[in-house]
């Protein structure tokens, strides 16, 4: 644990702190946080860290990796190890939740890279979206070392499919995600999970599906990016 | 986005007392939004605290993440810690060995009263049992973290008193 403060008598919990802080406190309760917090250093450090971290920019909304470990062989690129800047809040890429049912939802929190491929399966692509110093920004097809980033899909509301995204380098294959089989399809949906560029090498990341089972990374590594025949494949160059 | 811009950092400041780790957080806590983007909800905040507490203890139970987050976790995210069973410190190496050796409504009351540092009475509103309840769980609590710390328990987790102080005195 980090720090040795000992509150003066019963802690103000979390969610009161957070719940006074927002004002949704009720009268009474709020006069006793506030008076407990004026004489209690422990209480009144976790506050101040609401406080602070009030003005501080929220992480981009996306799709999360509910399955964080990382893949057994992966060179070019891996998951984010390390504790990320957060991304910015950028005006309009920001999910909007609205009241109500909404049978279909097509999240927006990613911008739409207008060049994005859609071959080879129709009417599914994907983009590559890159954490840039705090700005969301499309792959503009090179990439620095360090740069983390999300492959971010379109694909036919309703289609069923397994995904996985796979890097070639060097003619070997990697998988910095998991695979994802329950990908709801519609307008840029996030693959779970980010990952990092690293090197100098010329790198082809590809967007692959099968609709009936899994994908077979085996055979993956075996092929060809251009060989590939349900995919969407995208070459990164190192910025010079 | 009203909800996320509302309650987004108290759910990452929670799942980060739970997992100890930024990256896997910010996920639990997306995952949680894109779900009630989904259904179309817009719970209050004393809901997401226990959506978001489930999805990180789920997280936490997985196997295959368990390694990880006892060898990266960092401990400046918990904060100063407020509340001790006994003399333990709930640590990530207790909360992992604890979500092996209770059931998972258990766990959850764990993370209220040692991470959170809930009441009883705040526990057993939230989760609409009984503080008797509540307070049978933690003493049950209590004697499994003597166990797996190999010590004796010392005390009751709070005094047997009809009510509490509301949480500040």
């Amino acid at each position: 644990m980090s720090a040795e403060l000992r509150c003066t008598g019963t802690p103000v919990s979390w969610l009161r702190l957070e719940q006074h802080h927002a004002g949704e406190l009720p009268a009474p309760e709020r006069d006793d946080v506030t008076a407990h917090l004026a004489t209690c250093e422990a209480c009144a450090a976790c506050f101040a860290r609401i406080v602070e971290e009030a003005t501080a920019p929220l992480p981009v909304l996306a799709r999360p990796a509910a399955s964080a470990r990382p893949p057994a062989r992966v060179f070019a690129l891996r998951r984010v190890a390390a504790p990320l800047a957060a991304f910015a809040v950028a005006a309009g890429v920001l999910l909007a939740l609205g009241r109500g049912p909404r049978p279909d939802p097509q999240p927006h929190d990613f911008p739409v890279d207008p060049g994005a491929a859609r071959t080879k399966g129709g009417d599914v692509g994907f983009v590559l979206v890159r954490e840039d110093e705090g700005v969301v920004a499309e792959a503009g097809g090179v990439y620095r070392e360090g740069d983390r980033w999300k492959a971010v899909v379109t694909c036919p509301a309703g289609m069923r499919a397994s995904w996985d995204l796979v890097v070639y380098e060097h003619g070997e294959a990697s998988f910095p995600l998991d695979p994802a089989s329950e990908l709801v399809c519609g307008n840029d949906v996030p693959l779970r999970g980010a990952f990092r560029t690293t090197g100098r090498e010329r790198m082809t990341v590809c967007l692959v599906w099968d609709d009936g089972a899994s994908v077979d990374r085996e055979a993956l590594r075996r092929a060809a990016p251009e060989s590939l025949r349900a995919a969407s494949c995208k070459v990164l160059d190192p910025a010079p | 986005m009203d909800l996320y811009q509302r309650h987004g950092r108290a759910l990452l400041r929670k799942a980060e007392r739970i997992l100890r780790s930024k990256d896997d957080a910010q996920d639990m806590v997306h995952a949680l939004f894109v779900d009630l983007l989904q259904k179309g909800e817009e719970p209050d905040l004393p809901y997401l605290y226990r959506a978001i507490t489930n999805r990180c203890l789920g997280f936490l139970r997985d196997e295959s993440n368990r390694a990880r987050l006892l060898e990266a976790h960092d401990v400046a995210l918990f904060g100063p810690v407020r509340t001790r069973c006994d003399d333990q410190v709930i640590g990530m190496d207790m909360l992992l060995k604890l979500s092996a050796a209770v059931d998972e409504r258990t766990l959850e009351i764990v993370c209220f009263r040692y991470l959170d540092d809930m009441t009883q009475e705040e526990i057993a509103v939230l989760l609409g049992l009984s503080r008797k309840t509540i307070g049978k769980k933690l003493d049950d609590v209590r004697e499994i973290v003597a166990r797996l710390a190999g010590v004796e328990p010392a005390r009751p987790d709070e005094p047997a008193a009809p009510s509490e102080p509301g949480g500040a005195s």
